[in-house]
């Protein structure tokens, strides 16, 4: 009776984790904890636990999903942490301007069409992620992007040479000539492949 | 060199990982036989969440691997890489214990 009780309630928690990952672990994982529940049939931090790994697993597998990339090559973390974080310099910058800005989001036409480039070259990585091979996908989208990135920065550089100038555009200038020196490993070389080991494919450090 | 990149790889599960790997050192483990010995040489208790997802990244790493099994409780042993990683890890943490340890000695009383 208490058998076939924690049978089912292992069976459940563990339909918290996705399909692949139960393929490969399910039925240990619920062999553990039918013997948990022999030991502590109740205990919530437990349930939790199992809970938020299980959904953490999932959106792990989602973001990666939604990202258009396959996971397991080397070196796209730049191609994903570069518009992200100019994204992410957006919206802070748009959070940090003066009530006295005389540019409410969004900015100007140049700011539009600096975010459309960005979104470019962000979707452009994704599709030759998907149909370039490993070997020739960086030389390309380092160009494309580099140059995006210039151009952005120099349309802000002209942007405040017109006298526009704020907190605003200070934030995303500074937040490009960062992520120019990225792009071009003048700065986190270190850091750049993907070496996070959870991520489905990847195995350990590869070499693009 | 690899070795030292994937035990600098372990980040905030530094803790649950070099447990695990220390268990493993014993001798191969289910993961319940696994979580008990950590109870009894470490104090603590590794929940099955935690304990399955340092599995599955180590098994990517290939610091451990699963041994074939006819029980659903499925063994884990440590490779040949996961005792590097675990002794670089290991003597690291004995620099910084012994550090500690002696400049608690110049000056502070402890109990």
């Amino acid at each position: 009776m208490g058998n076939d009780n924690f049978a089912r309630r292992a069976h459940r928690l563990t339909s918290f984790y996705p399909a692949a990952w139960r393929q490969r672990y399910g039925d240990e994982f619920e062999a553990h904890l039918e013997q948990e529940f022999e030991e502590n049939p109740h205990s919530i931090s437990r349930t939790l636990n199992v809970v938020l790994k299980g959904l953490f697993t999932h959106a792990k597998n989602l973001t990666w999903r939604l990202l258009l990339i396959e996971p397991g090559q080397g070196k796209l973390r730049n191609s994903i942490v570069l518009p992200v974080v100019v994204a992410v310099g957006f919206a802070l910058s748009f959070a940090l301007r003066g009530s006295n800005a005389r540019f409410p989001w969004p900015a100007s036409i140049l700011v539009g069409v600096l975010f459309a480039l960005v979104l470019f070259g962000f979707l452009y990585d994704a599709r030759q992620i998907r149909t370039v091979g490993p070997a020739k996908r960086f030389s390309k989208d380092r160009n494309i992007q580099s140059g995006i990135i210039l151009l952005n920065s120099g349309m802000l550089l002209l942007h405040n040479v017109i006298g526009h100038t704020t907190l605003w555009l200070y934030t995303v200038l500074l937040l490009d000539v960062v992520l120019f020196a990225v792009r071009f490993g003048w700065i986190g070389r270190k850091h750049r492949s993907i070496q996070d080991p959870s991520i489905p494919g990847i195995q350990g450090n590869q070499k693009p | 060199m690899a070795a030292a990149s994937k035990s600098e790889g372990f980040g905030h599960n530094a803790g649950t990982v070099t447990l695990i790997l220390s268990s493993l050192a014993g001798g191969e483990k289910h993961g319940y036989a696994l979580v008990k010995d950590v109870e009894e040489f470490a104090g603590v208790h590794v929940a099955p969440g935690t304990l399955y997802e340092a599995f599955a990244r180590l098994e990517k790493q290939k610091l451990i691997e699963a041994v074939e099994s006819d029980d659903r409780r499925r063994p884990y042993r440590l490779t040949a890489l996961g005792a590097t990683v675990l002794a670089d890890q290991l003597r690291a943490q004995r620099r910084v214990a012994n550090v500690g340890l002696k400049r608690l000695g110049r000056g502070w009383s402890t109990a």
